[in-house]
């Protein structure tokens, strides 16, 4: 844990010598968020009936999640490997006592953590400011732990996810179309777009349970059904974690034979 | 140290076989200095990056410090470092130390540990001028200076060159050359290098194995190679318009305005040749050279 800390503050620290990126990805952030804010403003004076799928409050807060989660960067696992690959950069990290997989992944977290965390100050900021917090059927403190624990659960399946639609590289060379289905998936079915909870009851099931959606399930750490279910989405997750985990090992145990690298 | 035996690698290309190293089989001890060389395309990155736990092999067996470096590869890459002259995994925007601060944590250093480790290789790869620039200014001798301090952080017992002067000048290959022998003569250090340059091997193995063709062709001592062809001798003349010497066992080329015959010592004496060429009425500079390795070694690839 010690290592993974250090590692990842390295990294971070490389990342954020360019101040000005971050400011303006920032400022890109806020006015995001502001601009969701005030259009479902605008959509829920609309159509107040609205209100009894998902109040306001829940429905920007849900919002405000995702774009946190966005800026942790996870997706650009696929195309860090997808480079790696193609250029053969791949051998340098070979080279190291760390599984290949792992320093990716430290050195993503790295990389997103200063935005991630300007981002996450932003959003609870913005949200709270505007709509105050959200009534998710629990007590604040139980909501805030729980949300603390699908936020990192499910950012562990969303890491397994995109590596897995890396390794897919060692096979296709180019892992991108595997990345544009999967990442499209998990936008719509994580309530990207628009919330699940306005997606008809069929689909709300599929997005709920399949792992793409799992990926984003902070989004429904966010409705107000959430203290009658967190137990149910946080198993899900836990299971999508066990699956994917384990095709994961599969196949990057394959993929690390199958590697050739030229001169 | 490093035991290859019977090793073979194929890859797939358009579902036919392209065999990039054909059944080798080698050792090399403890503290030796080792070149691998050979024409591009004959093998020799392929082989580096099976010693190194990167490629598995199609068959055959490979050890390095007892272990298989595919199915022990941490514990072969614990201990062994490697610099690989086209790739880079420097941190770009910090000093070298951070870089070198980031290689301690993965191969477990404590704090105090990475704190005297980067001290000391400071000072021994001369980096204190530049110790505090982030490494995107460095130029390029500086960076492959910190290079391989970071593939030293952990004391390893092999070193795997591969290419490490290439794009260097003089003067930084010079340097590179030095402390390449220095770290095997004050600290045992097993050296495995391949390189183009013909410098690097001269200056720093005492021994070489040549590859072609995915084979083994020459492993012997560095100072024996040139003995391959010390019946050879170019005998240069400052004009590109000298006819052809009535000798059959000289050979003519033409070189950068000049003309060099090739005379074979053991069939033709030198003084034979010069004399035919100063009864011409030639009255130019003349100069007689004995091979350098390069000339060796072009001979034993185009062979």
């Amino acid at each position: 844990m010690q290592k993974a800390l250090s590692f990842i503050l390295i990294i971070a620290k490389n990342s954020s010598e360019s101040k000005k990126k971050i400011f303006f990805q920032m400022i890109n952030h806020t006015v995001f968020l502001l601009f969701s804010v005030f259009l479902y403003s605008y959509v829920y004076e609309l159509l107040p009936q609205l209100h009894g799928r998902l109040p306001y409050p829940n429905a920007i807060w849900s919002m405000s999640v995702y774009f946190i989660a966005f800026w942790l960067g996870l997706r650009n696992l696929e195309r860090a490997f997808r480079n790696d690959i193609q250029s053969g950069n791949i051998e340098m990290y070979l080279l190291r006592p760390f599984s290949y997989i792992r320093q990716k992944v430290y050195m993503q977290i790295g990389e997103g953590l200063v935005p991630f965390v300007s981002a996450l100050v932003l959003s609870v900021a913005v949200s709270w400011l505007f709509v105050g917090l959200p009534d998710v059927g629990m007590s604040a403190e139980r909501w805030i732990v729980f949300v603390a624990i699908i936020f990192i659960l499910s950012r562990i399946l969303e890491c397994i996810m995109f590596v897995l639609c890396g390794l897919t590289g060692f096979w296709l060379q180019d892992s991108q179309p595997v990345y544009m289905v999967v990442s499209k998936l998990m936008m719509i079915f994580g309530g990207a777009w628009v919330p699940v909870a306005f997606f008809p009851e069929v689909l709300q099931k599929i997005a709920e349970y399949s792992p793409f959606g799992a990926t984003l399930a902070i989004s429904y750490a966010m409705y107000p059904n959430f203290g009658t279910h967190v137990f149910v989405i946080i198993l899900n997750v836990l299971f999508w974690i066990v699956a994917m985990g384990t095709l994961m090992h599969v196949v990057s145990r394959r993929a690390m034979q199958k590697l050739s690298v030229n001169g | 140290m490093i035991e290859v035996k019977n090793l073979t690698k194929k890859f797939q290309h358009k579902g036919v076989d392209v065999v990039a190293v054909d059944n080798i089989s080698f050792t090399v001890n403890q503290g030796e200095a080792v070149a691998f060389i050979g024409p591009n395309g004959a093998g020799k990155s392929t082989t580096i990056k099976m010693l190194t736990g990167i490629l598995w092999p199609t068959s055959g067996k490979v050890e390095v410090l007892g272990f298989s470096p595919q199915h022990d590869r941490k514990k072969v890459v614990s201990q062994i470092g490697a610099v690989f002259g086209q790739r880079s995994a420097l941190l770009l925007n910090l000093p070298p130390g951070d870089t070198l601060a980031l290689y301690g944590v993965m191969y477990g250093l404590s704090k105090k540990e990475i704190t005297e480790r980067t001290k000391s290789l400071v000072h021994m790869l001369n980096i204190e001028s530049f110790v505090t620039q982030p490494i995107r200014t460095l130029s390029l001798g500086q960076r492959m200076r910190v290079e391989i301090a970071c593939a030293l952080v952990h004391n390893p017992k092999i070193l795997f060159l591969d290419e490490p002067s290439i794009g260097l000048d003089i003067i930084a290959k010079q340097t590179l050359r030095e402390l390449l022998s220095d770290l095997r003569s004050k600290h045992n250090i097993t050296i495995f290098l391949t390189s183009h340059d013909v410098g690097d091997i001269e200056a720093v193995c005492d021994r070489t194995i040549l590859i072609n063709h995915g084979r083994v062709v020459i492993d012997e001592p560095t100072s024996q190679l040139r003995q391959r062809i010390q019946n050879e001798r170019h005998i240069a003349l400052h004009t590109k318009d000298f006819p052809h010497l009535d000798i059959a066992q000289v050979v003519r080329t033409q070189d950068e305005g000049r003309t060099l015959f090739t005379v074979d010592t053991s069939r033709v004496e030198v003084a034979t040749v010069l004399k035919k060429i100063l009864e011409t009425g030639y009255t130019g500079e003349i100069e007689v050279l004995s091979p350098s390795l390069e000339d060796v070694l072009v001979k034993l690839y185009q062979e």
